[in-house]
């Protein structure tokens, strides 16, 4: 329930569609999305995101922070102890605000999810 | 300007008088005397020896005609002056190997002169856009949507099988959230970046290096 909370504080920026938690793995840890996204249809995307992640840790780049730009939209991707907070919002969306907010809430989030 | 046969008398005074150098014993190799071309003859007829005398003036390359006064560069051994003739100065050949600056090899009374083609920007210091370009640590891929590479710089050489590996990746990404197709990735880490993005609707570029070197991509991203 606190990690629910705390992907909904993200939600208070203009723009932000939704938000999901990714393990290091792969697996998805925890979702706040709106309901047209399947469970099944996201624990794919949670997948590949990961991937593309470990791809760019291989090649030396170990990625902290990133952005996967759409057109339309954007899926920004924060690290932290356990794994990858992602934020999907609108190509409008303010950065600044997204990045202070997803820090806080990555920091926030506990150890065991 | 003088006339070939004023050359001829004052070589032969010179010759007399002493004061011109010994014959070598073995004669100077003369270039092949250029016939004269004929009438009606293009060109590309022409013997090669006419085409690239080195009087000529070149038509590529950064060259000048040079004259130097003083000792002259280490170009190589400059020829030195041979008995005049009645069509001018016959150079010695090219392994003599005496150098311009040798005053005994020189007939008296006459200047260090050389009239070689020769590069003024070979002793230029670098410039330093150049070296700047030197010290880089950023790669570049430019890949066809379908993987073939086109491009391809800096020290990163797994950067195109990553371009191409990235871009297939996010474009699923996109398609399961969703979207038509993914525009670009950047990923910073601690000290670097990765960034993928389409460059035109045929070509994905591929771009890694230092953050402080990519913060112009970063700031188009809005990661910084």
């Amino acid at each position: 329930m606190i990690v629910q909370r705390l992907l909904e504080i993200l939600h208070d920026i203009q723009g932000v569609l939704g938000s999901f938690v990714v393990a290091p793995e792969g697996e998805l840890l925890v979702r706040c999305m709106p309901e047209q996204f399947e469970r099944t249809e996201l624990e794919l995307t949670a997948s590949r995101v990961a991937r593309v992640l470990q791809c760019s840790s291989a090649n030396g780049v170990a990625p902290q922070d990133g952005v996967f730009d759409f057109g339309e939209g954007k899926l920004w991707v924060r690290e932290f102890v356990r794994g990858y907070l992602c934020v999907l919002c609108t190509a409008g969306v303010d950065m600044k605000s997204l990045r202070l907010t997803a820090r806080l809430v990555a920091r926030g989030l506990p150890a065991q999810l | 300007m003088e006339r070939p046969s004023e050359v001829l008398r004052a070589a032969q005074s010179l010759r007399a008088s002493g004061s011109w150098p010994e014959q070598p014993s073995r004669p100077p190799v003369l270039p092949p005397e250029p016939r004269p071309a004929q009438r009606g003859t293009s060109p590309s007829e022409l013997p090669t020896s006419v085409m690239s005398r080195p009087s000529e003036e070149p038509r590529t390359g950064v060259v000048r005609k040079v004259t130097a006064r003083g000792p002259v560069p280490s170009r190589g051994p400059v020829p030195s002056r041979g008995p005049a003739t009645a069509r001018g100065p016959v150079k010695a050949p090219r392994e003599s190997g005496v150098p311009d600056s040798a005053p005994s090899q020189r007939p008296s009374g006459m200047r260090p002169v050389s009239r070689e083609w020769r590069c003024l920007e070979l002793g230029q210091p670098e410039s330093p856009r150049l070296a700047r370009r030197e010290d880089s640590r950023v790669s570049i891929a430019q890949l066809s949507v379908n993987g073939e590479r086109l491009r391809h710089s800096g020290p990163a050489e797994w950067l195109p099988d990553t371009t191409e590996f990235l871009h297939r990746a996010a474009l699923l990404v996109a398609q399961g959230l969703g979207f038509e197709r993914c525009r670009g990735v950047c990923l910073q880490g601690e000290r670097a970046v990765l960034a993928i993005s389409d460059a035109g609707p045929s070509t994905v570029t591929g771009v890694t290096g230092p953050v402080e070197q990519l913060s112009n991509v970063l700031r188009q991203r809005g990661l910084k």
